[in-house]
């Protein structure tokens, strides 16, 4: 798998499995608490970098069995899973509904929100060739492989977008609570 | 789900036939007509008449009284509601709780008509429009000029044109526009020049899917794929509705309204503390 979204704006789409988002790695603490999908800490008292030193290679949708996994996992775990299409309700049909096919990978790839990213295959190639014993040699292939700074600022750009939408949307419930503390009878008017 | 469309025209153009058809297909269940202006609702067995409705909030309510709607899309006869998906419905069904409201994004079409296909549709026939990839993005418009709401419905709903969420009470989805709204005006016709200019700088763009939907005769909807969405969340953005300015601002709102909240609430934990003070123990 080497073709990977490239980013360049929030996608907000509530239930898109394609939004780009942040996975968290913290200093060790006894009291910390992870949120589920390690995308932040609900605990308090560690401070969140301002820059992404890591990028998470990130491998959501691989197969149709994979998804099976993954949907019987969330039942077990008691979670709803939400599709982004209505009609939807198999593995085969997610799969089916977000897989890129090679005519959307040639367009993506025209248009720039899709990339081909080989740093994962060929970092393993190289492993898989040299074993340990190659190591030095590594780490600054994988360097120069870098993919395009632009596009990697573009994607930053994205997930400042992400942090502003995440304070309106608190913002928004705020609201709503304070519009209902205002109002006499509730829900007068809203539906 | 069901949806119900409302319209309180003022008048009624020659485009009323294909504005009908074209929200039967894409999923309306029914369409409440108020106001003075004459409907014929006699071929189109989905249009209703609301005697003594004159307005969308009365419309709304008979929507959800009668006929149980879900979810109310608050029509102009010049507008054509276009689901980023295979229909209304299947754009509104995945829609969280949460959210009370869902704007769809306005597309001006701007240019004359070509000479329409043989049986084809007058909208389908403009295919140049506004875009907000142009150099100027959405060019400071305010956001009810860039969109357009559409309500999830309840018993007793008010639909204020100035105010969708109702000061807040209503939560809704921002930032990403499952619909667009294709906008016909009468009037405001670019000439040629002006068109060519906007093609060439992106302010302007040729979008033929009304006319390639309408081809066979019956509209179908294509579902974006994730590139036509990458690109559309570039739109999404310049609409600039989550931005540092808008947020400070209604913060500010917010900090006033709790402010006033605290200014009402003292004074009666005061006078009830004095009334319990002057009770014989």
């Amino acid at each position: 798998m080497t073709a990977r979204i490239s980013p360049s704006a929030w996608l907000a789409h509530p239930r898109s499995p394609y939004k780009p988002d942040v996975k968290i790695a913290h200093r060790g603490r006894a009291d910390v608490v992870v949120q589920g999908g390690n995308h932040r800490l609900l605990s308090s008292g560690l401070t969140v970098a301002p820059w992404h030193p890591i990028e998470v290679l990130h491998f959501p949708i691989r197969s149709v069995e994979q998804l099976e996994r993954k949907m019987a996992h969330w039942s077990r775990a008691g979670r709803v899973w939400a599709p982004g299409r209505s009609g939807v309700s198999h593995a085969q049909d997610w799969f089916d509904s977000v897989a890129v096919t090679d005519e959307v990978l040639a367009s993506g790839l025209a248009a720039g929100s899709l990339a081909v990213d080989t740093r994962l295959r060929d970092a393993l190639r190289l492993l898989g060739q040299g074993g340990s014993g190659q190591r030095a040699d590594f780490v600054p292939e994988l360097v120069s492989a870098t993919p395009d700074d632009g596009a990697f600022r573009a994607a930053v750009a994205a997930l400042g977008d992400r942090a502003l939408h995440r304070l309106l949307r608190r913002l928004d419930d705020a609201e709503e609570r304070v519009a209902r503390l205002e109002s006499a009878s509730p829900t007068d008017g809203v539906g | 789900m069901t949806i119900v469309l409302t319209l309180v025209p003022e008048t009624v153009g020659d485009g009323l036939d294909q504005f009908l058809a074209f929200h039967r297909d894409a999923g309306v269940d029914l369409v409440l007509v108020g106001g003075q202006a004459p409907v014929s609702t006699a071929s189109h067995d989905f249009v209703q008449r609301v005697d003594g409705a004159a307005s969308h909030t009365d419309l709304a309510r008979v929507a959800v009284d009668r006929f149980a709607a879900e979810w109310i899309v608050p029509g102009e006869l010049d507008e054509l509601w276009w689901p980023r998906g295979e229909s209304l419905k299947d754009v509104l069904a995945v829609i969280p709780p949460r959210y009370g409201v869902v704007q769809g994004l306005v597309r001006t079409f701007v240019g004359a008509a070509e000479p329409p296909m043989a049986g084809g549709s007058g909208f389908g026939s403009r295919t140049v429009r506004t875009s907000l990839l142009g150099p100027d993005g959405a060019e400071g418009g305010s956001l009810h000029t860039l969109l357009r709401p559409v309500y999830r419905a309840g018993p007793n709903m008010t639909l204020d044109a100035a105010d969708w969420t109702l000061g807040g009470r209503r939560v809704p989805l921002r930032a990403w526009y499952p619909l667009e709204v294709f906008r016909y005006p009468a009037e405001g016709m670019l000439d040629t020049a002006l068109i060519d200019a906007g093609l060439a700088d992106g302010s302007l763009v040729v979008d033929t899917r009304l006319r390639d939907a309408l081809a066979d005769g019956t509209t179908s909807f294509p579902v974006p794929s994730i590139v036509d969405d990458s690109s559309y969340a570039v739109e999404c953005a310049a609409v600039g509705e989550v931005d540092l300015v808008r947020l400070d601002r209604q913060i500010r709102d917010l900090e006033l309204r709790i402010a006033e909240l605290e200014a009402r609430f003292w004074p009666r934990v005061r006078q009830r503390l004095r009334r319990i003070a002057r009770r014989p123990s």
